[in-house]
């Protein structure tokens, strides 16, 4: 065996890791670093970029009440739907893993089916369904559960809707691989030793399925904060989240700086996150 | 006391008949086995028991209390899995202590039952490890004792061996058989491996394709197979179809018109020209030390094959009418073997011709 740089490089695994790699940095990682130096100038109305350096464009987002607001109502959302894809989620994940019936595959494609049409066109589905005069306030005031229409549009709620939909194929399917992990006959061994199915969920297939349930969290959380297009058409003009408010900086106020600097601030959120939540993970994984 | 009976228990899976009307008594405090082949519905069977599966009609029954259509946790029937199935996010202790938890035991009643479950496997010590920092062996062991900690009515053992290394399996059995006593809690032990359903069991059920074929000790089945399946089931033999040529004092069977063999014990109710199955164990051909003379005795023919395989030798004979018999034989140091293509002759014990009726 030769010993030296070569087996150096077959033994990390780049070669294989490099075409991806490259990819990345040139068409992620350098165009973000580009960005650096535009969030530490000021924006000059009718100028554009000046040529000062600055950090008011990071102070002024973090001293703002209006862009905290929206950054909490963003951080609430993610969290908020990947609870919610994950409750929803779970027990159907657990029948995909666990079914013997034939019709699995089929079943997988129907949950997976959903992320083959446009996005845009489900986001316009639920508007339809949730305005003032969709077909859920209509059938709740004809089924005489409400007088008035709720809003279920256009708000947090209308958000959390469409978001939830959208991302549950993401959750199930992390959560089907996580669940099939999981032995039957360590289930089956709870269940001889006396513990009632409920007793066997939360003592035996919960804890073991918690790597997945937490991938799949930041998986839906990480999508949720940085989702665009349903945002946007759910929530209207009005009702900001941080992609909507960043893509508005860029696109309609043209102020470049701030909009570098708020896309910064929501990138070290998720980078922390994903960093706390990985070390979680390994502490569960290495407990005791 | 804790017997176990099993009646006419059934089940199919599509259109498989798995286990076909299976019925099965074990007395208090003895160690059954269960042995077939891979596919024979031993494992179905116990899964049965412990209530994993629900047979399609049948009834068990473990003391006074019938089981058949409760659920598994609400049996009291400790299962010790092929894979162990071990809780890997809990220690041992956590792991032997779940069945008394479900309980709702004290917490110092948990602590003296779980360590005397774990001295019982000899793990005393290792109550915070995790299994995943355990071998093979010690899994093994605190699955025993994890199955054992709730004091249940019956023991039910589904290949545990099977994932072991041959030099512990060995011992394990020894360990399994001796807790098994101390314990004096009924035991049924599913297993593929003659050997082991041999040394271990009080009684031996067979099963081939979902029927039972004969439940006895191990020395009534080994000497009296009552079915060929049973007869060519253990060790390595020689299967031959034949008819009975003699009754009485001289019973004895007809391979063939040439070859015929005298046999100690014929099926009950056996009749002249009856077919039967006979089966003759390898180690029981003996091959005639060709220096002296035999006359009559024994059959001659030719031999086609030598192996040596150390501290044995396999040979093929082929008598007349072409019947071949594999022979095995142990080999004495510094002794030649025969050569392929020379003419020998082999005897058979007639206790050693076992003749079994065919359906």
């Amino acid at each position: 065996m030769k010993a030296g740089g070569r087996g150096w490089l077959e033994r990390s695994g780049l070669g294989l890791l490099s075409p991806s790699l490259l990819v990345l940095l040139a068409v992620f990682v350098a165009p973000l670093l580009f960005l650096v130096p535009t969030s530490l100038h000021p924006y000059v109305p009718g100028q554009g970029i000046g040529t000062r350096w600055t950090l008011e464009n990071y102070t002024d987002i973090l001293g703002d009440s209006f862009y905290l607001t929206i950054i909490l109502r963003t951080l609430a959302l993610g969290l908020i739907v990947a609870a919610t894809t994950f409750v929803i989620g779970y027990p159907l994940a657990y029948f995909l893993a666990r079914t013997r019936s034939r019709l699995r595959p089929w079943l997988i494609i129907l949950v997976v089916f959903p992320l083959l049409l446009n996005l845009v066109v489900r986001s316009f589905g639920w508007i339809v369904l949730l305005a003032n005069r969709g077909l859920v306030n209509d059938w709740l005031i004809a089924l005489g559960v409400i007088e008035e229409p709720i809003k279920l549009l256009f708000n947090f709620t209308g958000l959390l809707i469409g978001l939830s939909h959208i991302f549950l194929p993401f959750m199930v399917l992390v959560l089907i691989g996580a669940i099939q992990n999981i032995p039957r006959d360590v289930e089956n061994a709870a269940l001889t030793l006396g513990a009632s199915r409920l007793e066997v969920l939360t003592k035996i297939t919960l804890p073991l399925s918690l790597p997945g349930i937490l991938s799949g969290g930041i998986l839906v959380f990480v999508l949720t904060i940085s989702a665009l297009v349903t945002p946007r058409l759910l929530g209207g003009p009005t009702y900001q989240v941080m992609s909507t408010l960043i893509f508005d900086e860029f696109l309609k106020v043209l102020n470049w700086p701030r909009g570098a600097a708020m896309a910064f601030v929501l990138t070290a959120i998720v980078l922390l996150l994903v960093w706390a939540s990985a070390r979680l993970a390994q502490r569960l994984a290495t407990r005791r | 006391m804790s017997t176990l009976e099993i009646a006419h228990l059934t089940k199919s899976f599509g259109q498989v008949l798995a286990v076909d009307s299976f019925s099965l008594r074990v007395e208090h405090g003895t160690f059954v086995s269960l042995l077939g082949p891979s596919g024979c519905g031993k494992s179905t069977i116990l899964r049965m028991v412990a209530g994993l599966l629900e047979p399609d009609s049948g009834l068990i029954r473990v003391g006074d209390r019938e089981v058949t259509w409760l659920p598994p946790n609400k049996r009291k029937i400790g299962l010790v899995f092929q894979s162990y199935a071990l809780f890997p996010h809990m220690s041992v202790f956590e792991n032997v202590a779940f069945g008394l938890r479900r309980q709702r035991l004290d917490e110092a009643a948990i602590g003296t039952r779980v360590g005397e479950a774990l001295e019982m496997v000899r793990l005393s010590g290792y109550e915070r490890r995790l299994p995943k920092e355990l071998s093979g062996g010690q899994q093994q062991r605190v699955a025993l004792a994890r199955a054992i900690a709730p004091q249940p009515s019956l023991l039910l053992l589904d290949e545990p061996l099977s994932n072991l290394d041959a030099k512990l399996r060995d011992l394990m059995r020894f360990e399994l058989r001796r807790l098994q006593q101390e314990l004096a809690i009924t035991t049924v032990f599913v297993t593929h491996d003659q050997e082991e359903a041999l040394t271990m069991s009080d009684q031996i059920c067979v099963l081939s394709e979902g029927r039972l074929h004969q439940f006895g000790t191990p020395r009534e089945i080994y000497d009296h197979p009552a079915t060929p399946f049973v007869a060519e089931f253990f060790g390595r033999s020689n299967g031959f179809e034949g008819r009975i040529a003699a009754l009485g004092d001289h019973a004895s069977v007809s391979l063939s018109d040439a070859v015929a063999l005298k046999t100690a014990h014929l099926p009950e109710g056996a009749k002249i020209g009856d077919a039967v199955h006979v089966t003759i164990r390898q180690e029981s051909v003996t091959l005639l030390d060709p220096g002296a003379s035999h006359g009559d005795e024994g059959i001659g023919g030719t031999l086609e094959l030598v192996s040596f395989a150390g501290a044995t030798a396999q040979f093929l004979v082929r008598v007349a009418g072409g019947i071949e018999f594999n022979a095995e034989t142990r080999v004495s140091r510094g002794h030649a073997l025969p050569d392929a293509g020379s003419a020998v002759r082999i005897s058979v014990a007639p206790a050693d011709v076992i003749v079994t009726a065919v359906k």
